[in-house]
């Protein structure tokens, strides 16, 4: 019986495979280039919108290489990478949806892989819970960059803000950004905004109230 | 960030990042070493 091995011939897609992952928006010192740094093991190295990967081991190897953790990573789900970013760690990062072509290594969640193109960014609120519509500096990055922050307009104060657009035409290569809608808006309908109105209506009433009451101890007192 | 097993190995196209890629800087040259032997005269 002759001897078979269990090894599997390679894939080959001539499209790009399609996956979703975290990241930080990062803008580099001059203000001249949008990008993008890793959340677990690329997490001091930025890359652009479309990048080729490199060992952020220090190694001169192909990557993604079989003895070396390197390379780009993403999920085959949105879910995946929605679960992720419950993480507190992982609260501020914006969620890539990306395209990963080259070499690649496809795991049951997931692949690792040699190129990737980002094609859109989706922010998160900021943590006051509005959505966010501006970015700022954090204060974090790493040589030549600046790490950003996603906040809404209400929070970002006197900080030097860069708008969500501005952001993508940086990044370049066609990439769009988009943020979450108001929770008003796109959380509440029918009998939820009958509940918020009545709620609303009661605050005003017991405000009205108050006012009120203190109007007239004003007016007793005048009297007197 | 946790991917579970590996399934296969492959590889994917994609000719839109292929066109604007950047481009991708060459190795540079290992540097020739050149060692000097002294060659002992063959006696015969």
């Amino acid at each position: 019986m002759p001897w078979r091995s269990a090894r599997r011939a390679p894939e080959h897609s001539e499209q790009p495979l399609a996956g979703f992952k975290l990241a930080h928006p990062m803008l580099s010192a001059d203000g001249s280039r949008g990008g993008f740094s890793g959340v677990t093991v690329g997490r001091g190295h930025v890359y652009l919108a479309v990048d080729d990967a490199i060992c952020v081991q220090g190694s001169r190897h192909a990557s993604p290489s079989k003895w070396c953790d390197c390379g780009f990573y993403c999920f085959h789900d949105i879910a995946s990478a929605r679960d992720l970013a419950c993480e507190p760690e992982h609260r501020n990062a914006v969620l890539l949806e990306v395209a990963a072509s080259g070499r690649y290594r496809r795991y049951e969640r997931g692949l690792r892989y040699s190129r990737q193109r980002v094609r859109s960014v989706r922010v998160n609120r900021c943590d006051c819970g509005q959505p966010a519509t501006v970015l700022v500096d954090t204060g974090a990055g790493s040589t030549g960059w600046r790490q950003l922050l996603p906040t809404c307009l209400a929070c970002v104060g006197a900080r030097p803000r860069l708008e969500l657009q501005a952001f993508a035409r940086l990044a370049g290569h066609c990439v769009t950004i988009s943020g979450e809608a108001a929770p008003v808006d796109t959380e509440l309908s029918g009998a939820g905004q009958v509940a918020l109105l009545h709620a609303e209506m009661a605050l005003l009433q017991a405000r009205l109230d108050d006012l009120q009451s203190r109007l007239d101890a004003l007016t007793r007192g005048g009297d007197a | 960030m946790q991917l579970g097993r590996k399934l296969a190995e492959g590889y994917a196209a994609d000719p839109e990042a292929e066109e604007s890629a950047p481009p991708i800087a060459e190795a540079p040259a290992e540097p020739r070493v050149e060692v000097e032997t002294t060659v002992e005269p063959v006696r015969a």
